[in-house]
């Protein structure tokens, strides 16, 4: 969990050297945050081009990072342009990977290509819920937090959470794979 | 951490460097940016240069000047996640600098640019034009300009380019969107126009705001 709290705001930065310095890490969350490589870029561009505009509002901010990656996550949220072509291809794909998943026992020394294949298996989750488990697995934010940022309540985070995992069928593949490993 | 936080984790983590190239994003994002600041000042574009060459210059020593952070609420700079990898910085290309000053030039090639996105066109077009114009795809914004000059003449694109109708609507929708974020407001202002016009979403609030604000028309309330 992070421990990390508010820094000290660096001021005087531009936008320019924000961007500089920080755009490899927006599109490494973009990219987690929507599955798709296009779609991440898409995102960023538009939310830095909107950024740029009016980046002295956002540098007076308490965390211009966290407002800009905020934007990231509600441009995600709310995108609409060329989205759902990409979404339905990507998950057409990925649903033959889908079926090769279920119910095989895994393996530990496979464990890049059970990544790879739960990689896959996110493009099936709507929207919040994979917003929802990016912010908690990979951004290691509170439910609290990401409550705050999806305007929702914490009942509702741990909802989408909850369902989202069922969906990966994380829960019944952990159980799975115990059973295994003690009957071996 | 629980056993499906770490294979989750571990997936994010199998993908995340999978990234477009921030060089060219970044250029992309300047040349949005010089749009959306012309349109804010309503073509009245006064000096603002978006990129000049010592900032850049500077943005090599950023990683001494902004603290790392593990954690994205922080300050200024969050790595993409915990215990995942470094920050690799990037170097702008040189054609990501603009000019010191944007001259009525650059402001024709903007519209041009504007107006070949709006017809409905996109990159895909961009790459076929640029071959049949024999322009370098690594020059392919010179393409959308020249695509762009000959659509505001009205005159037919070459090489059996066609725009998608649905691309040119969702253009128009983001001129909305793009005005409503002009004028001032952002995402939570969308969130409540959405509940106070009862629309489906943020979307639909910003591109209804953008039409009113286009129309002079009234709002529920100030940015």
């Amino acid at each position: 969990m992070h421990n990390a709290r508010t820094k000290p705001v660096i001021e005087g930065v531009t936008f320019e050297q924000f961007a500089t310095a920080r755009l490899p890490a927006l599109l490494r969350y973009a990219v987690v945050l929507t599955g798709d490589r296009e779609l991440a870029q898409d995102v960023v561009q538009e939310v830095l081009a909107r950024a740029h505009v009016k980046w002295r509002r956002i540098s007076d901010a308490d965390s211009p990072e966290a407002y800009v990656r905020r934007m990231v996550l509600n441009e995600y949220l709310s995108w609409r342009r060329s989205w759902a072509a990409r979404n339905v291809h990507a998950v057409g794909e990925r649903l033959a990977d889908l079926d090769d998943l279920r119910g095989g026992v895994h393996d530990h020394a496979d464990s890049v290509v059970e990544a790879d294949a739960l990689w896959n298996k996110l493009a099936t989750l709507g929207r919040k819920q994979r917003a929802v488990l990016v912010l908690r697995y990979y951004e290691q934010l509170e439910d609290e937090q990401i409550a705050d940022l999806l305007g929702c309540s914490q009942a509702t985070v741990r909802s989408h959470a909850s369902r989202a995992l069922k969906t990966l069928r994380l829960s019944s593949e952990h159980q799975t794979r115990k059973f295994a490993e003690e009957k071996s | 951490m629980n056993d499906h936080g770490d294979q989750l984790r571990a997936a994010f983590q199998t993908r995340e460097n999978e990234t477009p190239d921030p060089a060219a994003v970044f250029q992309r994002v300047t040349e949005l940016s010089r749009t959306y600041k012309r349109r804010r000042r309503g073509l009245q574009v006064t000096g603002g240069a978006v990129l000049g060459a010592g900032l850049i210059a500077g943005a090599f020593q950023l990683p001494g000047i902004i603290p790392a952070s593990h954690n994205s609420n922080s300050s200024m700079v969050a790595p993409a996640g915990p215990g995942l990898s470094p920050a690799p910085s990037f170097s702008p290309t040189p054609s990501a600098s603009p000019t010191p000053e944007e001259s009525p030039a650059s402001s024709a090639e903007d519209k041009a640019r504007d107006a070949f996105f709006e017809a409905g066109y996109g990159y895909d077009e961009a790459v076929t034009l640029a071959k049949h114009w024999k322009i370098s795809t690594e020059d392919i914004g010179e393409a959308k300009v020249k695509a762009g000059e000959l659509i505001l003449a009205h005159k037919k694109l070459p090489a059996g380019v066609k725009p998608d109708p649905a691309v040119a609507e969702s253009m128009k929708n983001e001129k909305y969107a793009e005005a409503f974020f002009n004028a001032g407001y952002d995402f939570g202002d969308a969130a409540k126009l959405a509940d106070t016009w009862n629309l489906k979403d943020s979307y639909d609030a910003k591109v209804m705001g953008g039409k009113k604000i286009l129309a002079g028309e009234p709002m529920p309330f100030q940015p």
